[in-house]
């Protein structure tokens, strides 16, 4: 201890009192019934987030979890911030928009807190990789509890910290209680440091309620991160003295665990270790204390939103800079090219590439020598102009969307990708609880400019490679929806989802790809386009009309734009390529409804609750004259055999009948 | 100054009135903030209760039996 000076270890001493008279006041407060909402403490685990964060630089970056306050404090968040934010203040360090649960400030690089226990792990990874990317000497590190260790994202997420040595300091708070239930009853080897040999780095077990002891172990990792050895496991045992939740008493901790874990507090040993009198302490205490009642008083006060700002910070304003935009198929010189929509796609990707160093590619199978370039050939190659920039990722799809969200974060623009979209459910914690509600939980300081592609529809694959999985993702607050039917739009699309600053989710049929060779599908309908020579965006946001006509609109998108466009031939139909489905564009389409007074919507995929159900109710309570029907698939899995999957999916002759039936 | 105690919201169910078991402290006496103070039975379980100020009780508003909705002042706590 003599290699540290008096100030120093004082201010360890002090930020643990802060944070235990933090908790307690607001522990006391929500006793009162003063505070709103629930709350999670961490009262008795305070060295854990001192001595961690004493360990790092500024410029270094937090993930945190529900249980977040300590380390919200420790990282230099003050408690007028926080305080204002549990009373859901304007001026709280989330506006208000995050509460107890997901505390951050991303000035003083801490993410907002993620309430989904391993949720955090996976995206300390990607933030980590964004630092390896821009080349700076910073660290990620991810707070989590014994309980995130059973989740899948924990595995996948140290799992590619480790494969691309990448700086991140996983930090394991083992409180012995996940909720209420006791490790032992949920591990068979609860010595959590274990596992990270496993994955091939070094874990280590540390006494959690020793600050100088988390202090030191924080510090060597760090070290070791910031020099390129790759990520560390910490395990900190500590122990909460507090309940689980605000309203929970405990019962389940025997007595003498209790007792014999407050002979271990680690601010009572701090004390005696630093030979504190009782009159020092009580009168850091009380200065603490006195500094606390009054922030409280100020936040009892502070300024609340008001009801008409509920809708800020769902996205982030675009950024888009085209060098020209064409709003139709036509060209401004003249020269275009043929494309597929496999072809056009990976132009996008290049050219967005080569313009923006932050962009890069993430997937399975994606960039490897001999490989495919992804499951449809999108990615083909690109591994040699990107050598740096195409990671290839296990098959993890979870940790793979949770790593590109941390990138994202932190100001890179991913690009990730699943073979097929069906694996998207793996992944959904990480798109709907992090990517999309982000910037709205961080009051609009956090943004996350991801872009995410999905191949979808029946083609031979069976009931789990090729689901219509639009309806899953379009009712997600924060998040763009997708799904360009020809290679201009996926062209355009893609390079204004990169450049849009939110995350976008790009659905594409694996119909309408063109890819060649072994990758070519049976079936396939020609999607092609003439693709300009410079540099087009295709607005988000707005559908397109394909074909116009007065009697009826019929709405597809994907592949049923195409038969659609068939079955039109014999009848005065507009069609409409629907192509944003998150946000839907109720201009275009109302337009239409009102000229035609009828309206048929094609979805591939089940008919209930499908997009075209939004649709329907949309147009329905917009201009209620309208004549709606829909045309889908019915609700039974997609089948294997090519009579059934016919007969699954709409095609020409079924949209003809259904115009018949609207017409009559 | 006084600091008064209200009941807190212990209960599982909203609107659910709650009952004071007994009391850990005499009016009189001198308490700490985070000691026990009184034993309050809810919906599910019965729980101890925290005292919030420092100082000496000086009043008890609810006697072991009754129940009481949440916020209600339960005790006053002189505070120097």
């Amino acid at each position: 201890m003599a290699q540290y000076t008096r100030p120093f270890l004082l201010g360890l001493y002090q930020q643990m009192v802060l944070i235990r008279e933090f908790e307690d006041t607001v522990k006391f407060l929500f006793l009162e019934g003063t505070m709103p909402g629930t709350i999670h403490q961490c009262q008795g685990q305070e060295a854990t987030a001192v001595g961690v964060c004493a360990a790092l630089d500024s410029q270094d970056w937090i993930t945190s979890t529900f249980r977040g306050h300590g380390h919200a404090l420790a990282k230099g968040l003050s408690p007028q911030e926080m305080l204002d934010e549990l009373f859901g203040a304007n001026t709280g360090c989330c506006r208000g928009r995050g509460g107890s649960m997901h505390m951050g400030n991303m000035a003083k690089g801490m993410v907002p807190g993620i309430a989904i226990v391993a949720g955090g792990i996976p995206l300390a990874t990607g933030m980590a990789l964004a630092f390896k990317l821009q080349k700076k000497p910073q660290v990620a590190t991810c707070f989590f509890g014994d309980g995130a260790v059973a989740e899948g994202a924990f595995h996948e997420g140290v799992n590619m910290a480790a494969i691309w040595e990448l700086p991140v300091i996983f930090v394991c708070e083992n409180n012995l209680y996940g909720a209420s239930t006791h490790i032992d009853l949920v591990m068979k080897n609860s010595r959590v440091s274990d596992r990270a040999k496993s994955y091939g780095f070094r874990g280590e077990t540390v006494d959690g309620n020793d600050v100088l002891a988390v202090y030191e172990a924080t510090q060597k990792a760090a070290a070791e991160c910031r020099a390129g050895k790759g990520p560390v496991l910490l395990e900190l045992l500590t122990y909460r003295r507090t309940g689980h939740s605000r309203r929970d008493p405990c019962h389940y901790q025997p007595k003498d665990e209790r007792e014999s874990w407050a002979q271990r507090d680690p601010i009572d040993r701090f004390a005696e270790k630093l030979q504190l009198s009782p009159e020092e302490r009580e009168q850091i205490q009380q200065r603490i204390s006195a500094q606390l009642t009054e922030a409280v008083e100020r936040a009892k006060v502070a300024p609340h939103p008001s009801a008409s700002e509920l809708g800020a910070y769902v996205f982030r304003e675009g950024n888009q800079t085209p060098t020209s935009t064409h709003t139709s198929r036509g060209t401004t010189s003249g020269k275009t090219r043929r494309l597929g929509i496999a072809d056009a796609l990976r132009e996008a990707i290049t050219e967005e590439m080569a313009s923006d160093s932050r962009v890069f590619c993430i997937g399975e199978d994606i960039g490897v020598p001999g490989g495919w370039g992804g499951a449809f050939t999108v990615t083909l190659g690109l591994e040699k102009r990107f050598p740096d920039r195409m990671f290839n990722t296990p098959i993890a799809e979870l940790g793979s969307f949770g790593v590109a969200t941390g990138a994202a974060l932190m100001g890179m623009r991913p690009i990730a990708d699943v073979q097929y979209g069906d694996f998207l459910f793996l992944a959904s914690d990480q798109i709907i609880n992090n990517a999309a509600k982000m910037s709205y939980m961080s009051g609009g300081d956090a943004s996350v400019p991801l872009v995410m592609r999905a191949p979808v529809g029946a083609t031979g694959r069976g009931s789990q490679h090729a689901q219509n999985l639009e309806r899953y993702f379009t009712g997600v607050p924060g998040l763009k929806v997708v799904a360009p039917s020809n290679a201009y739009d996926a062209k355009g699309m893609l390079k204004a989802a990169v450049r849009d600053g939110n995350p976008v989710l790009i659905f594409e049929h694996k119909l309408l790809y063109g890819s060649k060779g072994a990758r070519a599908e049976p079936g396939a309908v020609d999607a092609t386009s003439e693709i300009p020579d410079e540099d087009y965006l295709v607005q988000l946001g707005r559908a397109a009309i394909r074909r116009e006509g007065k009697e009826v609109t019929i709405l597809a998108w994907l592949l049923m734009v195409h038969y659609a466009m068939q079955a039109a031939t014999e009848i005065d139909a507009e069609v409409i390529d629907v192509r944003s489905l998150s946000p839907i564009d109720w201009d275009t389409i109302g337009t239409s409804a009102r000229k035609t007074g009828r309206v048929l919507i094609v979805e591939e995929g089940p008919v209930t609750g499908g997009v075209g159900a939004e649709l329907a109710a949309g147009i329905a309570e917009r201009w209620p004259t309208t004549r709606i029907m829909r045309l889908a698939s019915p609700d039974v899995p997609v089948p294997f055999t090519p009579v059934l999957e016919n007969a699954y999916r709409p095609d020409a002759s079924r949209i003809r009948k259904a115009l018949q039936e609207l017409s009559i | 100054m006084d600091v008064n105690m209200k009941m807190p919201d212990l209960a599982t169910n909203d609107g659910v009135d709650l009952g004071v078991s007994r009391w850990l402290a005499q009016v009189g006496q001198n308490v700490k903030r985070g000691q026990a103070l009184l034993e309050v039975e809810t919906d599910k379980a019965v729980q101890e209760v925290e005292c919030i100020a420092t100082g000496v009780l000086k009043e008890i508003r609810v006697q072991p039996g009754e129940k009481v909705p949440v916020g209600t002042i339960i005790a006053t706590i002189g505070v120097k």
